[in-house]
């Protein structure tokens, strides 16, 4: 992994989803991935923050494989979600890099429009997802078979804004697809790194901006040590958790004393009392 | 910060789609069908958003003037609003919107000519003069520059006989205004909250003293002004803080020449708090002494009435009674956009 990446990504999980070993290579290389052994039905590969999966082509294929990844590794929070492949433009020249603005489902005619808010690290672009190759570059935008089923799938896992397609033009009216071998392929991405690095930590920002919010996990541990919570009396726990945060931070969420309260119940009324005391006395 | 630019492909040639898209020419446009593509769809960010928002140029195509909430009721009678911009250019922490809308995008609907003519059809409708009050959902003139709102409706205004219009703002963007003469029927009026409070929950608005330069020139020029201490916000200083805001601002100000004055109390709808203490754990404002009564949350109801209260006594030491409006719904009240 690059050092730029590492000083931004420190908390934030990053699924990378690609169709071809090809477009995997360079990213593998430089993010430092190494192949995930126990996985058979696709190929992943691993680091520390990033996991990438070689979906095959097309749409059902990409989105298949991005549940699948997200199902590999449990429901971390706030995750990033990036679909990086190649595609042919009308006018576009090959090596030109495009994040998508808008991604149409050619043959469903849906339309979805990723959120960009954050500093564009290189144009953005139409990228239309077709069922089959389509050489005709007739289509507006950059064309490709993956990003509706990757975006469909990834969106109901993470915040919109954190699931991007990024495309590397690798054909057009005077650059023939067919003749593209993999190693073009694999060199058209790697072109393309420190640009994917960019983008990546402005995700990382927004995404560890959202994971700041939540309570620390060992704190919740602390609580479940001592009392059993229902679902529901969980979440009222961690609303309460972050109220005091705000209240009293020096507290840090814990009251030794209330280890003499013996049920979950009592526990989360006694908190929103002390609290509400709280509130008027720091208001 | 605007880098990109959505418009619907309906008004693309509408001469101020076309007038915005120049004032932006090195920025994004993307053609979408209709705004609600990407302004509705579930599992967005507002916060995300609020960092970097998006334009959107978008066509209202119906519901331009509604009836107005009982606690944005300036005058007896019909009051309704119209909102020709959805979302802020400013961040208030209190904001309603936050809690609404699912982007944070702002959404500006061009065609202000079929607003007009449904203001004209209302105001027609009845013997008794109507208001139409701006800035519900966004600040009337926050994004002057680029919206030319006040440009357009003021001198719209100027013909109709039977409508006020109310400008409610935290900006100093009146320029536009001051293009014009006088208009009795047409009345700015600026929100405020104490410096301190202001500072820490009203993100990118102009201060307390610039908000106060604006209403002096617009006083000046002739404009009738009005004030909102809407919504009130509670800190154990709020008698010091408040009493000295009405001062700074009297001291400024000619209370016998403002059109009105008002008063409204922090009040959301339950369902909008929760999105917001989501969205903003670390919000102090979600973390003080608030309650539920009928479906709002709003500060515990004795520190409401103190406020209340100690505002209204405060603010009738400067204020003739007749242009004093408290705003206290039972139910139903927000804290508006603007």
């Amino acid at each position: 992994m690059t050092d730029s990446l590492c000083s931004t990504q420190d908390s934030s999980w990053v699924n990378l989803v690609v169709a071809l070993a090809a477009e995997a290579k360079p990213l593998q290389s430089w993010y430092g991935l190494k192949r995930d052994a126990t996985q058979r039905a696709y190929p992943v590969f691993r680091n520390q923050h990033i996991a990438l999966i070689i979906s095959g082509l097309g749409k059902l294929n990409a989105a298949a494989a991005t549940g699948y990844l997200h199902a590999l590794n449990g429901s971390v929070s706030n995750s990033i979600w990036l679909n990086i492949g190649i595609a042919g433009h009308a006018h576009r020249p090959v090596g030109t890099g495009l994040l998508a603005h808008q991604v149409v489902d050619a043959s469903m005619g849906v339309t979805s429009y990723p959120p960009l808010p954050f500093e564009l690290p290189c144009v953005t672009e139409r990228v239309v997802t077709v069922d089959t190759p389509d050489l005709a570059y007739a289509q507006a935008g950059a064309v490709e078979m993956e990003a509706s089923g990757f975006l469909h799938a990834a969106q109901r896992y993470t915040t919109r804004e954190l699931v991007q397609c990024y495309k590397v033009v690798s054909d057009n009216p005077g650059q023939d697809a067919r003749q593209l071998e993999p190693a073009a392929v694999s060199a058209l991405i790697g072109q393309q790194l420190s640009t994917l690095d960019r983008l990546l930590q402005q995700l990382g920002r927004l995404s560890n901006e959202l994971t700041e919010l939540s309570i620390e996990p060992e704190l919740l541990r602390r609580y479940q040590q001592h009392w059993r919570f229902t679902v529901t009396q969980r979440h009222r726990l961690e609303a309460l958790l972050k109220r005091w945060r705000v209240l009293a931070p020096a507290a840090q969420g814990w009251n030794p004393d209330w280890r003499r309260i013996p049920h979950s119940k009592q526990l989360l009324s006694e908190m929103s009392a002390h609290l509400d005391q709280l509130a008027v006395e720091r208001a | 910060m605007i880098d990109l630019i959505y418009v619907e492909k309906a008004i693309k040639a509408h001469p101020r789609t076309r007038a915005i898209l120049e004032r932006f020419a090195n920025k994004t446009v993307i053609e979408c069908d209709r705004y609600t593509e990407i302004f509705n769809p579930a599992g967005q960010n507002f916060r995300l958003q609020k960092q970097r928002p998006a334009l959107i140029l978008a066509r209202k195509q119906e519901g331009w003037v509604l009836p107005a909430p009982p606690e944005y009721r300036i005058a007896a009678g019909r009051n309704f609003y119209f909102s020709h911009m959805l979302n802020c250019l400013y961040d208030c922490r209190y904001c309603f919107l936050q809690g609404m809308y699912r982007s944070a995008n702002y959404v500006l609907f061009v065609n202000y000519e079929d607003f007009v003519t449904a203001i004209e059809a209302v105001a027609d409708s009845a013997a008794t003069p109507a208001w139409f009050c701006s800035g519900y959902d966004c600040d009337s003139l926050a994004l002057e520059p680029v919206t030319r709102f006040a440009e357009y409706f003021v001198p719209a205004f100027a013909e109709l006989d039977n409508a006020f219009l109310e400008l409610r703002t935290k900006s100093t963007q009146i320029r536009d205004i001051l293009r014009y003469a006088p208009l009795s029927n047409v009345v700015t009026a600026f929100s405020f909250t104490p410096d301190r409070v202001a500072r820490e929950l009203e993100h990118r608005t102009p201060s307390v003293s610039k908000r106060l330069d604006a209403i002096a020139k617009l006083q000046q020029a002739g404009w009738a002004v009005g004030l909102r201490f809407d919504p009130l916000i509670y800190t154990a200083q709020f008698r010091a803080q408040y009493q000295q805001l009405f001062q700074q601002i009297f001291t400024r100000l000619n209370p016998q020449t403002l059109h009105s004055v008002s008063l409204g109390v922090f009040r959301l709808p339950k369902g909008y708090f929760r999105t917001l203490v989501k969205l903003y754990p670390e919000e102090r404002l979600f973390a003080a002494p608030l309650e539920e009564r009928d479906g709002m949350i709003s500060y515990r109801a004795d520190l409401e009435a103190e406020m209340r209260d100690y505002c209204e006594q405060e603010l009738l030491k400067y204020l003739p009674r007749e242009s004093f409006f408290p705003c206290y719904p039972e139910s139903g009240g927000k804290a508006h956009a603007g």
